[in-house]
């Protein structure tokens, strides 16, 4: 008896949801098709007011910077907490990376993989560096630049091993990194309220678009948000590594 | 929308009905990582390669990559 009246229920909601779903898709414009402004006027803007190429990073960067600041410290306190919930208890101890598994012996290392990864590390950590340095130019731009720099360290383990990682992360210079990008986007982000200007507002000399220094202060946000990026995914990547690898329980002596 | 558009959109849709069919985490990452690589395809196809870029490190590598870790901390027997 319950079980049909939940059928029945179920039966009128959807019918109901489904015909006002079908109404709302039948009103949506056709695919592709914009109407709103603001992307227009941003791309009538953008060359003249910014000498920028890249609709999306002066947006991002400039129109509305604020939430980018915003957004920006929000991966950064993710990473620090992430970071923070996987450091080593007191209850834990560090010990090296062996293979735990006592039914199987490590297979040999492929010089195939190992050779891939030595093709791939360069070539992405090139990509990368491009990517961030013409973020106002190219589609790209810190975020999307950062994640690929620090991917050039993901194939550092994927070829080799935990290790071959650990020698990148060992110290605070990583961790350094991060907080450097985090704190310099910010601070350069407060330079203009020193001459009583809004905060974030492009006061640098904006070049000549197309130009690798030009459209202001984009270029060295760009710079700043792709080292916290980078920084920030790479430490991630070893955190949970060393988490899962290398952090066991403290045994009772 | 032409048919690749539509072919990368329907990807999309399967490979997310996928994500959401598998019930046991570990193959589940596995689905997840196919989802990300459709849909930095569809990216591709939509003209947005910086996000395709990300999406693959991200959608494909990083966050299955992060759920295969997790998962093996939290069922390893021998290492608790």
């Amino acid at each position: 008896m319950r079980q049909q009246v939940r059928i029945i229920l179920f039966l009128v909601a959807a019918t109901l949801f489904g015909a006002v779903f079908v109404a709302a898709m039948a009103g949506l414009p056709t695919f592709g098709d914009y109407r709103g402004p603001y992307g227009d006027l941003v791309m009538q803007t953008v060359l003249k007011l910014r000498q920028a190429q890249q609709g999306v990073a002066a947006v991002t960067f400039d129109y509305r910077g604020f939430d980018t600041v915003c957004e920006e410290s929000i991966l950064f306190a993710a990473v620090a907490g992430a970071m923070l919930l996987m450091r080593p208890q007191e209850s834990e101890q560090l010990s090296d990376a062996s293979d735990q598994a006592s039914d199987r012996s490590l297979p040999a290392p492929v010089s195939a993989v190992i050779g891939c990864g030595v093709v791939m590390f360069p070539f992405t950590l090139l990509l990368g560096i491009y990517v961030v340095l013409h973020g106002h130019l190219t589609p790209g731009g810190g975020f999307q630049g950062g994640v690929l720099l620090a991917s050039a360290f993901y194939f550092v383990y994927l070829s080799g091993e935990y290790a071959d990682l650990l020698e990148y992360v060992a110290g605070h210079l990583v961790t350094l990194f991060k907080v450097a990008g985090a704190a310099a986007f910010a601070l350069m982000a407060a330079i203009p309220t020193l001459k009583g200007h809004p905060y974030m507002l492009n006061v640098m000399p904006l070049g000549k678009a197309g130009e690798l220094l030009s459209a202001g202060f984009l270029p060295l946000y760009n710079c700043s948000v792709g080292i916290e990026v980078a920084a920030g995914f790479l430490l991630l990547l070893s955190s949970f590594l060393r988490q899962v690898l290398a952090i066991r329980k403290r045994r009772p002596s | 929308m032409n048919l690749l558009q539509i072919l990368s959109f329907l990807m999309v849709a399967l490979a997310g009905t996928g994500v959401v069919a598998t019930r046991d985490p570990l193959l589940q990452s596995m689905a997840a990582s196919f989802f990300g690589l459709q849909l930095s395809i569809l990216f591709t196809v939509l003209q947005a390669p910086d996000v395709t870029l990300s999406e693959i490190v991200v959608g494909a590598v990083a966050i299955p990559l992060m759920v295969v870790l997790t998962v093996a901390k939290t069922s390893a027997k021998g290492a608790q």
